[in-house]
Formats: C-alpha cells, sequence, structure tokens
C-alpha cells in the first residue's frame, strides 16, 4: 500500500532493532495522520503512541517484510476512531487548543511549501477540519498517505464508489472554499 | 468542441477513471485542460499543505464553528417556550368561563355602569330645597360678599352690630 517497502527491514537482526526503525522511520507520519484526523494535538501524540505500542507487542510476532506501513496507517486510523468515539462529549464542551507549530522533520521548504502563503496553508487546514470524518478520512489516505482509491475502500471497510463520493465531494468542497486563492 | 467536462469527469480523469473520449477531449479543448492541470495542482498543493505540521491559526478549531454549535440548542429551546407560551395562551382564550365568574362579572359591570356614576354625578344635593336656610338669605350672601362671614344671623335680644342690649339683659333678669 502506497510507497511500501517491502525488503526495508528484512536485514533487521532483532525485533528491538525492527522496533526502532520503524519507529524512526514512521513516527512523524504516523503523528500528523493523527493531527489530521483528531482536534487535539495532546489527543494525536497519545494515539500515536497507542500506536507504538501496538507495534511494539506487534514486532515480536510479525515477519519484518510485513506490510508495517499500511499496518501503522490502519492501527492509526483505528486509534482515532476510538479516541473520537470516546470523547465525543468533551470535543462538545471543550476549549480550542492551538497546535504547537514545530515541523515534525527538519528540512528545507518545498517548492510548493514556498509557493504556499501562510494564509493559505491555515485556510487549507480550516477547510479539511470542515471536513466530515470520513471525508478527512478518505482525503488524508488518498492524497497524503498516497493510497489508491481500492486500498482506501478495503481498508476502510466500504466500496470504491463510495470512497470515490467521499472523496469527489471532499475535493469539491476545499476546491470551492479556496477558489478565490487559487 | 461544444461542451466541456464536467467537474466530477475531471476529477475521474486524474483518477485514472476516465474515459479515453474525455482524455481526448482534454487533449483537444484547451479550456478543459486548462482546468485539469488546475485540479491537478490544487491537490498536489492540498496534499503537500495537509503532510505539513498545522499552522497555529488553522490548529483553532474556528470560532464560528463553535458558535454554531450552540444555535440549534438555542432555537430549540426557544421554539420550545413559544410554543408553550402559544398552547397556553389559547387554551386561556378558549376555556369556557364558569357561571359563578360571569355572575361576578355582570355584577362588577352593573356595579361600574350604575353605582359609581350615580355616586359621583348625583345632582340631589345641588337643589335649593335641600339647603341650608342661611345659604339662601340675601343678606347673609351681601355679608360674605363684603368680606365678612357672620357666623349666625343676629338675635332680636342684639342690636345692629351683634351686640348684647344691656336693657334687655337687665328685664331678663328681672322677670326671673
Amino acid at each position: 500500500m502506497g510507497q511500501e517497502q517491502v525488503g526495508d527491514y528484512k536485514s533487521v537482526p532483532d525485533e528491538q532493532s525492527l522496533y526502532e526503525q520503524l519507529y524512526r522511520a514512521h513516527r512523524a507520519r504516523i503523528v500528523q495522520l493523527c493531527r489530521l484526523w483528531l482536534n487535539d494535538p495532546h489527543e494525536a501524540e497519545d494515539a500515536a503512541q497507542e500506536v507504538f505500542l501496538k507495534l511494539s507487542q506487534a514486532s515480536s510476532t510479525q515477519d519484518p517484510s510485513f506490510a508495517w506501513r499500511a499496518w501503522l496507517t490502519q492501527v492509526a486510523l483505528n486509534a482515532c476512531r476510538d479516541r473520537r468515539r470516546s470523547s465525543w462529549w468533551k470535543w462538545w464542551r471543550e476549549k480550542p487548543v492551538a497546535f504547537e507549530e514545530v515541523p515534525l522533520a527538519s528540512r528545507d521548504p518545498t517548492p510548493e511549501e514556498e509557493t504556499v502563503s501562510r494564509e493559505e496553508r491555515e485556510q487549507i487546514w480550516r477547510l479539511f477540519r470542515g471536513l466530515s470524518v470520513r471525508q478527512q478520512e478518505v482525503f488524508a489516505l488518498r492524497y497524503v498517505e498516497e493510497w489508491s482509491i481500492e486500498e482506501v475502500a478495503q481498508t476502510l471497510g466500504v466500496t470504491p464508489g463510495s470512497v470515490k463520493q467521499h472523496l469527489f465531494r471532499a475535493v469539491r468542497h476545499l476546491r470551492k472554499a479556496l477558489g478565490g486563492q487559487r | 468542441m461544444s461542451r466541456h467536462l464536467r467537474d466530477q469527469r475531471l476529477w475521474s480523469l486524474h483518477e485514472d477513471r476516465g474515459t479515453g473520449a474525455d482524455r481526448i477531449h482534454v487533449e483537444q479543448c484547451s479550456a478543459c485542460a486548462a482546468r485539469y492541470r488546475q485540479l491537478a495542482s490544487d491537490l498536489k498543493v492540498l496534499g503537500q499543505v495537509l503532510r505539513e505540521a498545522p499552522p497555529l491559526q488553522a490548529a483553532f478549531r474556528p470560532l464560528r464553528a463553535r458558535q454554531i454549535r450552540w444555535v440549534p440548542a438555542v432555537a430549540v429551546m426557544t421554539a420550545t417556550l413559544l410554543l408553550v407560551w402559544g398552547q397556553e395562551w389559547l387554551r386561556m382564550l378558549t376555556l369556557p368561563v364558569s357561571p359563578l365568574e360571569t355572575r361576578k362579572n355582570e355584577e362588577m359591570v352593573r356595579f361600574l355602569t350604575k353605582e359609581i356614576p350615580l355616586a359621583l354625578f348625583s345632582t340631589v344635593e345641588l337643589n335649593p330645597g335641600t339647603l341650608p336656610t342661611h345659604a339662601t338669605n340675601l343678606a347673609y350672601l351681601q355679608a360674605a360678599l363684603d368680606g365678612g362671614w357672620p357666623s349666625e344671623p343676629c338675635e332680636p335680644s342684639r342690636t345692629a352690630n351683634c351686640e348684647p342690649d344691656p336693657f334687655s339683659l337687665l328685664l331678663e333678669e328681672y322677670e326671673h
């Protein structure tokens, strides 16, 4: 699924090293996904911790050639869903909390980042937050994780037609709202 | 080209799900080709931005969204109150009046329309026949106009200035 490199972890000597490698390789991505799917940065961090706790248990039993990237994404998705379900009341009455604007991985800005203004990035995040939960999940898996529509459908347990419908609605909404700026 | 592709078909084409005819159309129609490029660019930017850490401001849930959460609750509460008040008002309007209450109301109306005007605007007291005799005495009225107000008319045993006549007093003592 999406850019999985199956043979990356084959040469790992023991499970501890496998876990560390996977943690280093995927932590920033998983935290980012949790930030996309949860409204609270602390909840996102907790969900990511939960994901890697499960990884520490699973890495001892699974083959290193296992599709860890997709597995981690799936576990992150489920963890975020569980947290959303369990904390609906907290969400209802909570006060908004600001994310710390700390880049997850230090790197030079890409050409796209340089061309997109700060206001535009804020607008995109705000609009993404306005999408339905299903649309957020589908959009993140397709355009952030770059999974295929069939992979997204399989992961979410829906039909590809349903994924396409949610995706197109999300794209249309985002593009329409950004129409004045882009 | 007479018809441009709709957004959904352009998006399907971008997802490698368009038909051959759509692809040919985009290759030949400059307007649709430009729209297709714009769509691809927008999706790339959206994906790129959402891969980055969220900007500080965007992390806040918009205030409007938080306010909107309370709007339905307030609207429902207001509608409920209005409904209850309206029902109560209608019930009061259609409620049958009891005979006892009707009689009380009739008595009140009669009191207000007959008794009070009689008491307030009665002209019986203005009848000269019922006035005190001294009020009709012209001399008495004249005295009042002149500035004085003798409390009682003079008795026969007094002088013209209403002073006691000494001779009549002596005569009365003698007779007794």
